[in-house]
């Protein structure tokens, strides 16, 4: 009932300011009455004169900054699904939902989490203001420039990983087929030793080929 | 309060900029995560390192009409009315494609017929691939020129509602703009800069489509 009764004085107080034709009746539309307006302006320009006459200072308006980007990731899920026991006495940034330490309240889910942080209220909070800097062309071109830039040192980064990757992969390689000589040298060395012990064999076998060759001869 | 048009905008066709998408996609814009999570104080500066990680281009898609990056980017460019020269800049960048076509898109919908005519038609020798979702939520490989001629035959293109351009030849019968120049005319002349003005990709000019007799 209350609030029939605020809303019915809003219209009551809207009416004396917007004034219906009287000359067409049925017509229903508002219309602006500038009569009624010029007498507002008017009083609280006088009103506003009379104050500096007075020799009140002014109230200065309240500088804030232009709004700004949000420079960190808003953390959404960090504690997702995870349980915490809470009763009267946890403080309220302990209990369930998103605590906002700016404004000292918790929002209880993730979308009018970031309503509010976006919003009029805790952006006060923060002492921003809600417009947004107008940019410039040269701001742009060199926003363009920065990032062409980042993106280069990172493929320079990205070439110097890969050189380095590239580089072990040889030293891999290298240390491969060092290896593998010195593998091929042992069973050199393997073998000549090899021909050693066939050598005398041979030398007997050649002797007794000779022998036997000589036997046979002598046979 | 974050979501209104600046107080520097003017008014498109007679509009608050932002009403150029429809009430209904607007509203979807502003409730996704995207738009809370990303686009929240953004400046035209930072725009662009938004734009710069686009990767395909879209209107809304889906039965609950979900909103693609892009345009959730483009409400954010008809908030903040940039300059022409940003725009400009937007369209002759080079190095990517989707800040192309975005600067495109938004020329399109709050540029003058002359100035449609004098940047987006030189994107038309520009044969790069764009990837772009259409309302069902598929992924279609289209080429830049073939996205900027339906900025120019169609009636909406990414869920909006594309404002009626003037034809060229009225015009050229009034001596507003130079006169059309073909692409293959100054591949065949070998003269690309002649034409002041119309601005050409340069990196395009040697995957330049050959037409047949
Ligand atoms: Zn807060």
């Amino acid at each position: 009932m209350g609030n029939s009764g605020v809303s019915q004085h809003r219209i009551n107080a809207q009416r004396t300011i917007y004034r219906r034709d009287q000359a067409r009746p049925d017509d229903h539309r508002k219309k602006w009455d500038r009569e009624e307006y010029e007498k507002i302006a008017l009083a609280r320009l006088q009103a506003e004169i009379a104050e500096e006459e007075l020799g009140l200072p002014k109230q200065p308006a309240v500088k804030r900054e232009l709004l700004k980007q949000r420079d960190y990731k808003v953390d959404l899920e960090s504690k997702l699904g995870k349980s915490v026991v809470i009763n009267k006495n946890t403080p309220s940034s302990q209990s369930g939902g998103y605590y906002c330490n700016v404004c000292d309240c918790v929002v209880k889910d993730s979308i009018n989490f970031l309503d509010h942080i976006n919003g009029t209220k805790h952006q006060r909070n923060l002492g921003m203001s809600m417009k947004v800097e107008r940019s410039t062309l040269d701001q742009v071109k060199a926003r363009f420039a920065l990032n062409k830039k980042k993106l280069e040192e990172k493929k320079k980064d990205y070439d110097l990983e890969q050189r380095v990757r590239e580089l072990k992969e040889e030293e891999e390689k290298i240390k491969e087929y060092r290896k593998e000589k010195r593998k091929d040298k042992k069973r050199k060395i393997d073998e000549t030793l090899n021909d050693d012990d066939d050598g005398p064999k041979d030398e007997m076998a050649a002797i007794m080929g000779f022998s036997g060759f000589g036997t046979s001869k002598k046979k | 309060m974050a979501n209104q048009t600046v107080t520097e905008a003017e008014y498109i066709y007679d509009n608050n900029p932002q009403d150029l998408v429809e009430k209904i996609v607007q509203s979807r814009i502003l409730n996704c995560t995207f738009w809370k999570e990303e686009c929240f104080g953004l400046t035209a500066a930072l725009l662009v390192d938004k734009a710069i990680k686009l990767r395909f281009i879209g209107g809304v898609f889906g039965c609950n009409a979900q909103p693609t990056p892009f345009i959730c980017l483009v409400l954010k460019m008809l908030q903040l009315q940039p300059e022409k020269d940003i725009i400009v800049e937007f369209i002759k960048n080079e190095d990517y494609k989707y800040v192309r076509a975005m600067g495109a898109f938004y020329m399109r919908l709050t540029g003058t017929a002359f100035d449609c005519y004098r940047y987006l038609k030189p994107l038309q020798a520009d044969y790069r691939n764009v990837c772009i979702q259409n309302s069902e939520g598929e992924f279609k490989i289209i080429t830049m020129d073939e996205f900027i001629d339906n900025l120019f035959k169609e009636e909406r293109s990414c869920s909006v509602l594309l404002p009626r351009l003037q034809l060229r030849h009225n015009l050229d019968g009034n001596n507003k703009i130079e006169p059309k120049v073909f692409v293959i005319d100054v591949d065949m002349n070998e003269n690309i800069n002649s034409s002041e003005g119309d601005y050409i990709p340069s990196a395009m000019i040697n995957k330049k489509r050959r037409i047949l007799p």
